[in-house]
């Protein structure tokens, strides 16, 4: 897609003027939450600094802690599945479903089965699917996609709510949050006793003891995970931590980043051994591609707590679903261009002022900003960009080292705009700024230029600067990066 | 002190008032200002929106312009992130890695080069009436500005300063974010405004000379009293009035 569609999107986003309200309403909450949280551990900026550090070191050290893994949990009793991609996946659950003829599947939260849209793949097969978080269970049945990382129904309020809960489900209107989810709940309870399998998402996968470690508020990630008679977790493969102690830094910042709670209501830590029996699906989709690349590997550290779109302040103004993708907020437009969770996601770095507020509350403090410039880069480098936006960043980099021919247009230029409105309303540039804005009155003259007029003291330019050999050094440097990332791909192939 | 002024293309060519502030701030204090006439942009629009080769070539001529300078002070908080923050690793590997790394330490932020360097904070100045500062997003989360502009505005005489809701949140500027996704850009600043209207200040006062720029740009296509200075202006006031 490209970024036209994009702004058209958001245009209609924006068009709705009651769009915003939930999303303003419960991001001031949740970053309130999170501040106070943070602040109430002394030291959460070195816990802060110890998960990211273990999540960098889990996706440096990825394949051997995969393995680990593995040899783990399936010596307790476990089976692991490895998907390349997501039919590979929706095939591996349908597979394991077959084979212990479950017909009705309850699902915990999980954004990996969004990114798979594992749900329509099920019912397609004649399977039925309950989702059990209360979120994900009135997204759900209205028929829609979570709007959020970890509120999935954040875009409903409870009026919506009542009103849904009345359509479909044949209850009297309500707006109580507790009658409610009292309502979701009976429901619920019954589909629980009757499900044949359970399919989880994963938090963490613990290499060293091999178990799964999930994280809820709910209570009914326990129930998926016990009561039926095989789950299966659905895991990106870069879920993935060394050990037990790196748990620890992790849980410090998750709850707090995400909810402002200390902890979640419910951390199950789930080994292989007993009943139900377990099956870990990890999934790839792009991320080992994504672990090959010396910088945006960094990526794959997100442990999805949703800090980032409750800061983010384009996703208050467009909401969750604007992004078209699993995955929202500046962390989705991250994944968006590899195509985890959307095939259209390239112009998605491009919503974003890089203003850094998501990268200021990350946990694993993911360089937000720069990654999303990263992706631009990569946008412009595989054509993305119109031939017109190529011409005018060429013409600027030949004219901004040419400071006389520069001065020179820059005079006309602001002798344009100080003439009739024709200039502004006329350049395509200038319309998308003064549609919505009023342009600044250029000065008549330049402030080096009044300077020196004003007899100020000046400096030339350094003579004898080569800028080619800048751009030589470069180029080396890019190249050099470059090999480095191919023979570490062709190493990890050969291991 | 010699002080080389860097001059944002932004302000040379529509703020040069800005620039002005600066340069007399810095004299007052007893510094020789100097202006390098071959300066252009320091390159950040092209590297944010995607193009950094061309990028490169722009801050090759910012660095041969500054080169030899003992102290460099701008008034664009992100201007200054982006040279003190991206340079180094720019030129690294260059010829000029060396130079890169040197000037990019001695580049400083208006406000953090008076309070920080200089250690002042008192410039004497006088604005009476009432007013509300907006934190540029790079200036704030790159070089930790902020504290540095406001115990400079406690200064001065008669200004009342009023925190808005949320003085942290994004203008929606963002570069050629605000042509590129206009809609989104003009939103964003909508909702700046919301916090800025609140405290009932008509002047709003930033380090960001282009967030400025749209939170005024859109306050007047609305119709909404609003005025903007830049915080070099405010500091150059005396009895209502710019030092001249």
């Amino acid at each position: 897609m490209s970024i036209r569609e994009l702004r058209a999107r958001i245009g209609e986003a924006l068009s709705d003027p009651t769009l915003s309200l939930p999303y303003e309403k419960a991001t001031a909450t949740a970053r309130a939450k999170r501040a106070k949280a943070a602040l109430e551990l002394p030291d959460f900026e070195d816990q802060r600094q110890l998960a990211a550090d273990a999540r960098r070191d889990a996706i440096d050290h990825l394949e051997s802690l995969l393995k680990l893994f593995e040899k783990r949990f399936t010596r307790d009793g476990g089976h692991v599945h490895h998907a390349a991609d997501t039919t590979e996946a929706q095939d591996i659950v349908t597979a394991i479903l077959r084979k212990h003829g479950a017909h009705s599947v309850v699902k915990a939260k999980s954004m990996l089965s969004e990114e798979i849209a594992l749900n329509e793949h099920l019912i397609a097969g004649g399977h039925e699917v309950y989702e059990t978080d209360l979120g994900e269970f009135i997204v759900q049945i209205a028929g829609q996609r979570p709007s959020h990382i970890t509120a999935p129904a954040l875009h409903l309020d409870r009026k919506d709510i009542g009103k849904l809960f009345h359509e479909k489900l044949g209850v009297d209107t309500t707006e109580d949050p507790v009658e409610l989810t009292m309502v979701a709940r009976r429901l619920l309870r019954e589909r629980f006793l009757n499900a044949d399998a359970g399919i989880s998402g994963a938090n963490f996968l613990i290499a060293q003891t091999g178990q799964i470690v999930l994280l809820e508020n709910e209570g009914n990630i326990r129930m998926c995970t016990t009561l039926p008679r095989v789950h299966i977790a659905l895991v990106g493969l870069e879920k993935v931590i060394r050990s037990m102690e790196d748990l620890g830094p992790l849980l410090s910042v998750i709850a707090r980043s995400a909810t402002g709670q200390k902890m979640g209501a419910y951390t199950s830590i789930l080994g292989a051994a007993g009943t139900p029996q377990r099956h870990v699906v990890l999934v790839d989709n792009q991320r080992r591609a994504l672990a090959n690349h010396p910088r945006k590997r960094d990526i794959l550290t997100c442990i999805r707590c949703g800090a980032c779109l409750n800061a983010c302040p384009v996703y208050e103004r467009i909401g969750g679903h604007t992004y078209e993708s699993a995955y929202s907020g500046p962390i989705g437009a991250l994944l968006g261009p590899h195509h985890l969770g959307t095939d259209h996601g390239r112009e998605l770095p491009f919503a974003s002022s890089l203003c850094g507020a998501c990268s200021e509350v990350c946990p694993v403090k993911i360089d937000i900003p720069e990654l999303l410039r990263l992706e631009r880069e990569r946008y412009v480098e595989t054509g993305g960009a119109t031939v017109a936006e190529r011409l005018a960043w060429w013409l600027w980099s030949k004219v901004l080292v040419r400071p006389r021919l520069y001065r020179f247009l820059a005079r006309i230029g602001r002798g344009a705009l100080q003439g009739p409105g024709i200039v502004a309303e006329g350049t395509f540039a200038l319309r998308d700024w003064t549609a919505g804005r009023e342009l600044p009155t250029p000065a008549s003259t330049s402030f080096v230029h009044q300077w020196k007029r004003a007899g100020g003291a000046t400096t030339k330019e350094a003579p004898g600067w080569d800028r080619t050999r800048v751009k030589k050094a470069w180029e080396a440097t890019r190249k050099a990066r470059r090999s480095w990332s191919a023979s570490r791909r062709r190493r990890k192939r050969s291991n | 002190m010699r002080i080389h002024l860097f001059v944002p293309c932004y302000v040379d060519h529509f703020a040069p008032e800005v620039a002005w502030a600066s340069a007399r701030i810095l004299q007052r204090l007893g510094h020789e200002v100097v202006v390098p006439e071959s300066q252009t942009c320091c390159g950040q629009a092209g590297y944010n929106s995607g193009y950094r080769e061309e990028s490169i070539d722009v801050a090759t001529q910012w660095l041969r312009s500054f080169s030899g300078a003992d102290a460099i002070v701008g008034t664009s908080g992100s201007c200054i992130a982006f040279i003190r923050n991206e340079y180094p690793e720019f030129f690294e590997g260059t010829p000029y890695a060396e130079q890169a790394r040197a000037i990019s330490s001695r580049t400083w932020e208006l406000s953090a080069f008076l309070v920080d360097v200089l250690q002042v904070e008192d410039l004497g100045a006088v604005y009476p009436g009432r007013a509300t500062f907006h934190d540029g997003c790079h200036g704030l989360r790159q070089l930790n500005l902020g504290t540095q502009a406001r115990r400079l505005l406690s200064k001065v005489r008669g200004l009342e300063l009023v925190e808005m809701d949320r003085p942290d949140l994004c203008c929606g500027f963002g570069g050629s974010f605000s042509i590129k996704l206009p809609e989104l850009s003009v939103a964003m600043a909508d909702e700046k405004l919301k916090k800025v209207q609140a405290t009932g200040a008509e002047l709003v006062i930033s380090t960001e000379p282009t967030c400025l720029t749209q939170i005024v740009g859109r306050a007047r296509r609305r119709g909404i009293p609003l005025r903007a200075m830049h915080l070099a202006e405010v500091l150059d006031q005396v009895d209502g009035e710019p030092s001249r």
